[in-house]
């Protein structure tokens, strides 16, 4: 029923997605993005001749580790390009688990069903970058920015029990330390937010490849004016 | 009868001609000074130059070796003729030994040879080890006048335990590779010491070598003082790892009133104290495992406390479950810091017990992300995990015991808790398969004859050291021989010590048995426990027999892992490419430790520990399971869950969690990753 979402790969059992969670993060292939920096360039494509990996597989996986894992997340590529996807995460929290997915707000009808028929427990929403520098960020040359303003909205007023994150990953270059006051006030009052440390490895735009990141330092005086717009800082950055 | 009068009447003439010539020789400082206008001395060993004698010779073979004065005299003169011919002024006693063993290869005389050998090494091997050496045996020992020290000793007492302590048999397995005898260079000395810090706090500190005896400790500080010296003393006198029982636990009654900074600071001296330690004898830091309990685990709970000056406090150790929790605490934090640069504590190692109990504990859910934090951040923490009502004691990163019935009787006393292993030796699991051809019967058959050959190394080398204890305080091991009044046994209690016996590459086995890794295969995994468990019931069969405990344990030393595909790529190079790991054209290349899975295959962490941990109940000298985080530093609490579903799911014994560090020698800083 869902061989035509197509699973790029599975990481059965990851601790770093969602603090105090095992999680499986479940890859999907295509994106509605192109961003210069991204490091999963091969899941961009939707066209990308790739081996699917086997639904049956993915729930094989699953099953055989339902003690274990506590959410299963949905990533990509951009996991809301497939219409399936509520369905098969109803499927997911059917066999007991909790899920989430992460998404870079451009389906913000599809993010509001999940959170209203209560689908998902977890929500980590990217935030590239200032309104202004979005386009360039995401390497479109036209993206009506209106969606993902409703996606923040959305995941800012998300039920309690919901777990929000909103995420941005610095390059310097895209991003400076004078940014994050206007990506703060974009996400004001959001339960937790991260700043993600750029790796100039495996970038889609192979020029990225030759950017410094940031020193600790930076991040964390950036992480300090965040912290003036939101609950809590997630510094998930080791330089 | 003819034959043996016509012998002796041979014998009696042959003497007189010696006595002849003797007689002749035994003037040789007027002979040689025509050679060579000076007389011919002899640089002994001992630090001296001794006038030419050759009825010194004939003397040190007949009392070294056994062989006839007849025989000896002969070969002295030999050798005498040897030196005269030459035109040397000085002649060692080295040199006079080398010629003396030639003729007793001339003649023969293979066992007087081996008696009448020098130990020690040539000349340029000592070059090499004073000047570049580290110690290849030991990761943990760094280069230096001390570390050479030990290298060259040990060189000494290996080529000893070989030639001497173990039969033919056993030496030349080693030799070849199909086992490996650990810690040759340290034949005098048992394998590893567990025990409490009970001990100390009642006898004080009493090392028979020592010319100033300590009464029982007063304070904290000169407590942690004791354990210290005491480990250093115990260091001295075993070869492996020394560990401590329920440290935080008995530390405790010294711990009344203390604030959170000073406790703090004692762990920091602890600590300190001991990873610190590589600055003294042997260059070697001690390898010390403490052990740490957040509750106070049932068989201490009802156990008198003693307290300052060795006296009993009047309260139990379950009064003191504040003190206990504060300082595992403070231990902790001072891991969490790691060195003044950064770097994670090597020694000593924490082992943390998680129990049942641990889980209704108040407060465990703080402590357990603390622990977990140390793990992500440092990975100095062990979690060892005593399901249901089992109690271990562990040392060394693997080893542990399961008390038993009589050690939970002694945990009345706990000063009375002392553990060791008297040896260790590991097999080579991939050759048995090298050399079965496919075949189970083969295998299983080989197995067993080299697990009793390793049985009989054992015995061997407890001989031994039982020789070296009776000698009580005039031996070696004095230390190890004191017996208190109080006390039913000597302080190694050699009725509880056991034999350990290790493997290496049992992965590797299966491959080539069966073409598949572990990993690879419900068949080849279920192939692998059925070897392990062969090796445990042959392990128990063995104890009855010699009245010995044999125990399988996961070899500690990659060393070992090296050493045996070195030698496998030697001896059977076309079997041993097939599935030996790392990279043959760099020589880096090792068998993938004990019963765990292929570092590198990209196992998740669940199923790591869920595959693994099946082995574990097998192995009861301790197994562990390494979870490799690379750069990553997950979440504390990610990691606390994590162990959580480790200690409720699984039957895994131990686990570290790994992460990478690179230390600059020349910034001295620490990074996260692996940096080239």
């Amino acid at each position: 029923m869902f061989e035509s979402v197509k699973i790029a790969g599975v990481e059965p059992a990851s601790m770093l997605e969602r603090p105090g969670f095992i999680s499986s993060i479940v890859f999907l292939q295509g994106c509605n993005f192109r961003c210069p920096f991204c490091h999963n360039p091969e899941l961009i494509s939707s066209k990308e001749k790739i081996t699917p990996f086997p639904y049956k597989e993915f729930l094989n996986i699953l099953n055989n580790k339902k003690h274990w894992v506590d959410s299963v997340i949905f990533t990509g590529g951009e996991p809301s390009l497939y219409p399936e996807l509520p369905a098969l995460i109803a499927k997911i929290k059917e066999m007991g688990f909790e899920t989430g997915i992460h998404t870079n707000g451009t389906n913000p009808a599809m993010l509001k069903s999940l959170l209203k028929n209560n689908l998902i427990d977890y929500v980590a929403l990217d935030v590239k970058n200032t309104p202004a520098k979005y386009l360039k960020t995401i390497g479109r040359k036209t993206q009506n920015l209106d969606p993902i303003f409703k996606s923040i909205e959305l995941t800012l007023k998300a039920p309690q029990n919901v777990d929000t994150i909103f995420r941005t990953t610095i390059v310097p270059g895209l991003i400076e330390p004078g940014d994050i006051r206007k990506i703060g006030q974009l996400i004001k009052g959001a339960k937790k937010a991260s700043l993600q440390q750029f790796r100039p490895i495996k970038c889609f735009n192979q020029e990225y490849e030759k950017i410094t990141p940031y020193d600790s330092q930076t991040l964390n005086k950036m992480a300090d004016i965040l912290k003036n717009y939101v609950k809590e800082v997630e510094r998930e950055f080791t330089v | 009868m003819a034959v043996k009068e016509k012998l002796k009447a041979e014998n009696k003439t042959q003497a007189k001609t010696n006595e002849n010539q003797q007689k002749q020789l035994d003037f040789p400082k007027e002979f040689i000074s025509d050679v060579t206008d000076t007389a011919l001395f002899v640089k002994t060993s001992s630090d001296d130059i001794e006038d030419w004698n050759t009825k010194a010779i004939a003397k040190s073979l007949v009392k070294e070796t056994g062989i006839s004065g007849r025989v000896a005299d002969q070969i002295a003169q030999q050798v005498e003729e040897k030196i005269l011919k030459g035109s040397l002024k000085n002649i060692t006693s080295k040199l006079i030994r080398e010629l003396a063993n030639a003729e007793l290869i001339d003649r023969g005389l293979e066992e007087a040879r081996k008696r009448y050998t020098r130990l020690g090494f040539p000349v340029y091997d000592v070059k090499q080890i004073i000047e570049n050496q580290t110690n290849k045996d030991n990761a943990n020992v760094p280069h230096g006048p001390e570390a050479t020290n030990l290298t060259l000793a040990e060189g000494i007492k290996k080529e000893y335990a070989l030639g001497r302590i173990f039969s033919q048999d056993v030496g030349d397995a080693h030799l070849k590779g199909d086992i490996h005898l650990h810690d040759l260079g340290m034949i005098d000395r048992p394998y590893c010491s567990g025990q409490s810090l009970e001990y100390v706090k009642k006898f004080g500190l009493d090392l028979t070598t020592s010319l100033a005896q300590a009464k029982p400790a007063k304070h904290a500080e000169v407590l942690i003082g004791h354990l210290v010296k005491f480990s250093a003393a115990l260091q001295c006198h075993f070869a492996g790892a020394i560990g401590w029982d329920a440290i935080n636990i008995f530390l405790a009654p010294y711990l009344i009133g203390k604030k959170s900074s000073e406790l703090k600071q004692l762990a920091q001296v602890l600590i300190y104290e001991f990873s610190q330690q590589s600055v003294a004898r042997g260059g070697q830091a001690i390898f010390s495992d403490i052990n740490l309990y957040w509750e106070i685990p049932k068989h201490f709970r009802e156990v008198r406390a003693i307290g300052p000056g060795g006296k009993y406090t009047g309260k139990k150790y379950k009064h003191y479950e504040k003190e206990s929790q504060a300082f595992a605490r403070a231990m902790f934090e001072v891991y969490l810091e790691g060195d003044a640069s950064g770097r994670p504590f090597f020694f000593p190692k924490p082992l943390m017990h998680i129990t049942e109990d641990f889980f209704k504990t108040k407060g465990h859910e703080g402590f357990l992300n603390l622990i977990s934090k140390v793990a992500s951040r440092k990975g100095n923490t062990y979690f060892v995990f005593d399901r249901r009502n089992e109690a271990k004691i562990s040392e060394c990163c693997r080893l542990s015991f399961k008390l038993e019935k009589s050690d939970i009787e002694d945990a009345k006393a706990p000063w009375k808790m002392r553990y060791s292993a008297l040896q260790n030796i590991s097999l080579n699991l991939p050759r048995l398969a090298f050399q079965s051809g496919g075949s189970d019967e083969i295998l299983f058959a080989n197995l067993s004859n080299k697990m009793e050959l390793m049985a009989k190394a054992h015995r061997e080398k407890r001989v031994f050291i039982e020789s070296l204890l009776a000698k009580k305080n005039n031996g070696p091991l004095g230390l190890l021989a004191i017996k208190k009044s109080e006390d039913e046994h000597t302080y190694l209690r050699l009725h509880r010590v056991t034999h350990l016996i290790g493997l290496v590459g049992l992965n590797e086995m299966v491959q080539a048995h069966t073409g598949e890794e572990l990993h690879e295969s419900r068949q080849a995994l279920k192939f692998g426990l059925k070897v392990i468990a062969a090796m445990k019931l042959q392990c128990e069969k063995m104890s009855q027999r010699y009245g010995m405990r044999f125990v399988l344990e996961q070899t500690p030393a990659e060393t070992t892992a090296y050493r045996f595909a070195k030698l496998d790529l030697k001896w059977y190079p076309r079997e041993t490419k097939e599935v030996v790991r790392g990279v043959i054209d760099k020589d880096e290349i090792y068998y993938t430790n004990s019963t765990q899975l292929n570092i590198s295959a990209p196992i998740d962490p669940i199923e790591r520990v869920r595959l693994e941990g099946l082995f574990h109940p097998l192995i009861d000298a301790g197994a562990i399971t390494h979870i490799w985080l690379g750069e990553t530093s997950p979440p504390e609490k990610s990691i606390a869950n994590l162990v959580k579903k480790y200690f409720q799911l699984t039957e895994v014994a131990q686990v570290a969690f790994s992460p990478e560090f690179t230390h600059c020698n020349e910034c001295g800083k620490t990074k996260k990753g692996a940096f080239i």
